[in-house]
């Protein structure tokens, strides 16, 4: 009997093993796909305060057209755009957990007006997440035209 | 280690993995790419480790020189972001070429070397 419930034991233990990290990772990935949404919702809304929470101190921020903006370059930028935002999706996003580092990849949906003039964009984006302690906060961001 | 040691690190692995490009030289890579390596060409093509081997390797493009102009890194703990111009003189399929196209590099600082995490060009 004590010997069936070793043998069940070390399966258990082997079992838990092999799963918990895979179990981990995919938690992660949960969390760096709740931060992408807040994001999404962030700049939907232009929320200074999600950004503030959402942004690592030292994010380098790079757009389509070039221009590369430190954290607060970025907010200032944002909160000063007087384009009013229609709709905003992310789609085809992948998310790469590696450590305390995720890497996601996507495409920007967004739909604005302006002046009674509506601009789409369509572009890629690749972000970079850091874990600052328990916390995701976006550490780099690239887009590039499609 | 202080950061002007991790900036000379970091230009250095810049250098070499510009030079691995040149050279074609798939052992080179080895050191400086993590496995979950993430490249992005400005095409938008997207390329994982093996795949942007694979590309390096393919003779139909070659090098003359490539290097990184015009650098800037910055530094956050075991990470750190290179901005610069991919600058070099190539032959792509027998037609010369110039490059100067804007990059931003994340490297991940592993076991005391910098290797690329992510990288994505673009063009505007």
């Amino acid at each position: 009997m004590q010997r069936i419930l070793l043998s069940a034991l070390v399966l258990f233990v082997s079992f838990a093993a092999a799963v918990l990290p895979a179990h981990a990772q995919s938690n992660e990935e949960a969390n760096v796909a709740q931060a992408m949404e807040a994001l999404r919702a962030a700049m939907f809304a232009r929320d200074a305060k999600q950004f503030e929470a959402l942004i690592s101190e030292n994010v380098s921020y790079g757009h389509s057209a070039g221009r590369i903006e430190n954290k607060q370059e970025f907010i200032k930028a944002a909160l000063a755009n007087k384009s009013v935002m229609k709709s905003l999706t992310f789609t085809d996003q992948t998310i790469k957990v590696t450590g305390d580092k995720a890497i996601v990849r996507n495409t920007y949906n967004g739909v604005s007006e302006l002046d009674g003039k509506t601009n789409t964009t369509k572009i890629g984006v690749l972000l970079v997440w850091n874990k600052e302690g328990d916390t995701w906060r976006l550490y780099a961001r690239q887009a590039f035209r499609l | 280690m202080t950061n002007t040691n991790d900036n000379a690190a970091l230009t250095q692995a810049v250098e070499k993995f510009y030079n691995a490009i040149r050279d074609k030289d798939a052992a080179a890579f080895e050191p400086l790419l993590t496995h979950d390596v993430t490249y992005g060409h400005s095409s938008g093509r997207i390329e994982n480790k093996a795949q942007f081997i694979a590309n390096v390797l393919d003779p139909k493009t070659k090098w003359k020189s490539i290097y990184g102009a015009k650098q800037t890194n910055s530094f956050s703990g075991d990470t750190a972001i290179s901005r610069h111009i991919m600058a070099g003189e190539n032959e792509r399929d027998g037609k010369p070429g110039t490059s100067n196209m804007d990059v931003m590099m994340v490297w991940q600082k592993q076991g005391g070397a910098w290797k690329l995490l992510a990288r994505q060009a673009y063009k505007f």
